[in-house]
């Protein structure tokens, strides 16, 4: 699954230690999530898109969706 | 380059490989007479007293790293208590079965008790899988156990048809926790995190 996490980290100027601790998960789920080795679980999805207070399916984009949106 | 300079994680290597050289050293130095009875035994039972030091600068590599977590804290704890009480446990039971020639009973009670450290150790990694509160950390530990797993399986399997075949000597069944940790071992380094 695509996201813009980092991105989205990125404008707020947060690390990804800052941003797992306000996830409250450890540095290596916020990296293995922005580099796409790991979907989340949607409860923790939902915290993600809570906390940069966006709808989940501007944050987590489903790769056919993106490269069908590219044709 | 100064000690203050040295990541972590190579710190925590070397830990590792300072216990492994020196657990195994003593042992040799016991083993071929060069250190014979107890100055030999008390040399090689202090070498498991780096395991101390070894796990706490493996937390601070696995901090470091970002995987630090208060279940993985705990499970460390629970094997450093279970690994040394086992080393006392193993040499304590071998020294008595050796010099006093115990009946049935007592080395029934004496394997229990070399096995129970064992099975805390077993029982640690259960809890740990149970406690982890971070998803990712516990998918890619239950992946590792599962990895370790199959490595049992397999090399028991192949190990037992070389032996029926009169192949390969009898090995103990003890062997199957050290056989899974060291696939656990592979199983990391199969998914090893490379921004660590």
């Amino acid at each position: 699954m695509l996201n813009d996490l980092k991105v989205l980290r990125a404008a707020r100027s947060w690390s990804q230690q800052d941003l797992a601790d306000r996830l409250e998960v450890s540095r290596q789920s916020v990296n293995a999530i922005e580099t796409g080795k790991y979907d989340p679980s949607l409860p923790l999805a939902f915290r993600i898109a809570e906390l940069f207070e966006r709808p989940i399916e501007e944050i987590f984009v489903s790769p056919s969706h993106r490269s069908s949106k590219a044709i | 380059m100064a000690i203050g300079q040295i990541s972590p994680r190579t710190t925590a290597w070397l830990w590792v490989a300072g216990y492994f050289i020196a657990s195994l050293g003593s042992a040799l130095l016991l083993k071929s007479g060069i250190l014979p009875g107890w100055p030999g035994m008390v040399l090689f039972l202090s070498s498991f007293l780096l395991l101390i030091p070894l796990v706490r600068y493996t937390e601070r590599a696995q901090a470091a790293c970002g995987f630090a977590s208060k279940a993985m804290r705990a499970y460390n704890r629970r094997v450093l208590i279970a690994s040394m009480t086992y080393v006392a446990a193993l040499f304590a039971g071998m020294g008595i079965v050796r010099y006093y020639d115990p009946p049935a009973l007592v080395r029934i009670v004496i394997a229990i008790a070399v096995a129970l450290p064992v099975m805390f150790m077993i029982r640690a990694m259960a809890l740990l899988l149970r406690d982890e509160t971070d998803e990712y950390l516990r998918a890619r530990l239950v992946e590792q156990s599962l990895i370790a797993t199959g490595f049992l399986l397999t090399v028991a399997t192949l190990y037992g048809f070389l032996n029926a075949f009169d192949l390969a000597p009898r090995v103990d069944a003890w062997a199957a926790v050290p056989l899974w940790a060291i696939g656990l071992g592979l199983g990391r380094l199969f998914r090893k995190d490379p921004s660590c």
